[in-house]
């Protein structure tokens, strides 16, 4: 009960800064910025891989939203969807016009945890390089759905707005993703 | 019986809420071999380590953020309205709106000739006869009798704010600077506008388009060695001036390859100016230009020169680019901006399209000296090494002038760099071509 009123107080006060945002209010955006930071970093990330390239990422993914901000509707979809709609613009534009790079060239891992000890830390930078090496292999939209589904861990329908796409849709692709990342990481690639 | 997708949903909505792998499994003995591995691959991605941004990412990330975007809302409002911040500085001043302050420039003209004008030409942001200046260069781009003016004055207004971020990144007043990389954007793009729009007789693209290059080549390099002097939390705002220019640059150069406009109506391009049609580009020269005293320099006449910089009237080209292109700034992802103004976000949310979606694909994966036309810009010169004298003067001096067009005209003083190559970051990516296609 109390978790919900929170979730509410958080949602309205979310629709405050988005309007003011969208009103010209570059404060009201800037909390909304550091609101969701973590989060679309985190996304970009492990869709591309290396930490500057993901901090650049996402400050670009920013300034388009603050650009296309008079546009958004909110209520229309939440506006974590919509910021990472354009996270995933973003990290398809950084492919198309990177293709002869590399892609895993610097995987840097910089862990949220920073209470965990050396050799747990190496274990954690292990698996994750592991695992975004492994997610690199799959297509555009299967890595955006694991990502957003497993590692950003949100709900179906979530992911099905975000993707664009029906649930059902989404729940076809979401056992092609698994599977086709179940056979690279126990076949290798 | 529900299919093996719907099923994996279903199981992974128990784990969600709490279940384990195996009890989901017991619970479907029957399709365990297919759900096992996929459950066990899907909780190896729950578990993947969470990341962040490194520290000093986010210690500056909300401060780099407000000092590129601020500026769109004052920006804007120095096109419509008054943004809050104009509106404080027009209220120290006692005035109401922007159009207050032009008429208050035209008083002033009036009542103490160009004296505060000149004056005005000096100042930087935040400084009291700041918004004067800006208002000056309104009319200069009001009075401007041809397009080919207009953009000229664009372009001049443009390196005033160069001229303004120079000075201040040796004050180290950072401050301002998103605010002026955002104007020099507008700038840049407004007098590009023009050019590609060809809203010019045919005999004008060409030298435009050549004017161009050459300063925007210049600009590169200014902004290049602007940033070096400035601290990280504005490079981005840097780094977006740097793209807007390269691009205009390139468009500028394609631009004289495009075949001739058509001209439905209109005189032809070789017949006498007219109503219809842009006087020739002679600048000031073909029309009497009211508040504009009358200047020695051609270039004056149209957008004034930015203070400061070493005028080297006929033979600008050489000092103004003096490493020649092939050093100039090459962000990467070149003909790209980083801010087009949202024109995904219209569609409002269609993902995009994915370049190349393929299974186990490995995933990523100036110019000649001026002709004949006048150079209208001022010419930005190196300092090699500038004295304290020369960074307030510059090294050559030009002679001051009493007139609208007349600024002071510092000399661009940040020393040259030892870096030859872009100052942006290597892994920069391309910036996205829209706002999420939404």
């Amino acid at each position: 009960m109390k978790s919900s009123m929170t979730e509410k107080k958080t949602r309205q006060d979310e629709r405050e800064l988005v309007h003011r945002a969208a009103g010209g209010d570059a404060d009201a955006f800037g909390d909304l910025y550091m609101r969701y930071l973590d989060d679309i970093y985190q996304y970009v990330f492990y869709r591309v891989g290396g930490k500057e390239k993901a901090e650049d990422l996402t400050e670009r993914v920013f300034l388009k939203a603050w650009e296309g901000i008079e546009g958004y509707e909110y209520g229309e979809y939440p506006f974590s969807s919509w910021l990472y709609r354009i996270a995933h613009n973003a990290v398809v534009d950084y492919y198309r016009t990177k293709k002869d790079e590399a892609s895993l060239e610097s995987v840097s891992f910089r862990l949220a945890d920073e209470t965990v000890g050396p050799e747990e830390r190496l274990i954690n930078e292990a698996e994750g390089t592991f695992l975004r090496e492994a997610l690199a292999q799959l297509s555009e939209e299967k890595q955006q759905l694991l990502v957003l589904r497993f590692v950003q861990e949100l709900p179906h329908a979530q992911v099905a707005e975000i993707l664009g796409k029906s649930e059902g849709a989404c729940r076809v692709m979401q056992h092609r993703a698994l599977e086709a990342l179940n056979e690279l990481m126990t076949k290798g690639w | 019986m529900s299919g093996i997708e719907e099923l994996l949903a279903q199981c992974l909505k128990e784990i969600e809420e709490g279940s384990s792998v195996e009890e989901c499994l017991a619970r479907h003995p029957e399709r365990r071999e297919e759900l096992e591995p996929l459950l066990h691959t899907a909780q190896r991605m729950r578990g993947a380590p969470r990341v962040e941004p490194s520290p000093t990412f986010r210690q500056h990330a909300r401060t780099r953020l407000m000092n590129v975007i601020e500026p769109r809302t004052s920006a804007a409002g120095s096109r419509q309205s008054s943004s809050p911040r104009q509106r404080g500085v027009f209220q120290r001043l006692g005035l109401a709106t922007p159009t207050m302050v032009i008429v208050m420039v035209i008083v002033l003209l009036a009542t103490t000739g160009l004296g505060v004008v000149h004056a005005s030409s000096r100042s930087l942001p935040g400084d009291p006869l700041y918004e004067v200046k800006l208002a000056t260069e309104r009319i200069r781009l009001t009075l401007s009798p041809t397009q080919a003016g207009v953009a000229r004055a664009h372009l001049a207004a443009a390196e005033r704010r160069l001229e303004e971020a120079n000075r201040l990144a040796e004050a180290n007043g950072e401050k301002y600077m998103g605010t002026l990389m955002h104007q020099y954007v507008e700038q840049v793009q407004a007098a590009n506008e023009v050019l590609q729009n060809r809203r010019l007789r045919d005999d004008q693209v060409a030298p435009l388009a050549e004017h161009f290059g050459t300063r925007l080549t210049h600009h590169q390099e200014i902004l290049t060695q602007i940033r070096e002097h400035t601290p990280e939390e504005a490079y981005l705002g840097i780094d977006q001036a740097i793209k807007a220019s390269q691009k205009a640059r390139e468009q500028a150069a394609g631009s004289t390859d495009k075949p001739e406009r058509p001209r439905p109506q209109g005189p032809p391009s070789h017949a006498p100016a007219g109503p219809k049609g842009d006087p020739p580009d002679t600048e000031g020269s073909s029309r009497p230009r009211p508040m504009v005293s009358p200047s020695p320099r051609a270039e004056e006449s149209d957008g004034g020169t930015p203070s400061g910089h070493t005028q080297t009237p006929r033979q600008p080209e050489q000092t103004m680019t003096p490493q020649g292109s092939g050093q100039t700034m090459t962000p990467q992802g070149s003909g790209q901006t980083v801010t087009p103004p949202a024109p995904d976000a219209s569609e409002n949310g269609a993902p995009r399209e994915e370049a190349k979606p393929t299974e186990h694909s490995g995933s990523p994966k100036d110019s000649a000296p001026a002709g004949p036309e006048p150079t209208e810009q001022p010419t930005f010169t190196k300092a090699p090494v500038p004295t304290e004298e020369s960074k307030l003067r510059g090294p050559s001096e030009p002679t001051e002038s009493a007139g609208l067009s007349e600024e002071a005209l510092p000399t661009n003083t940040v020393p040259p760099t030892e870096k030859p190559q872009s100052s942006q970051d290597p892994g920069s990516p391309e910036p996205p071509s829209g706002p999420g296609g939404l």
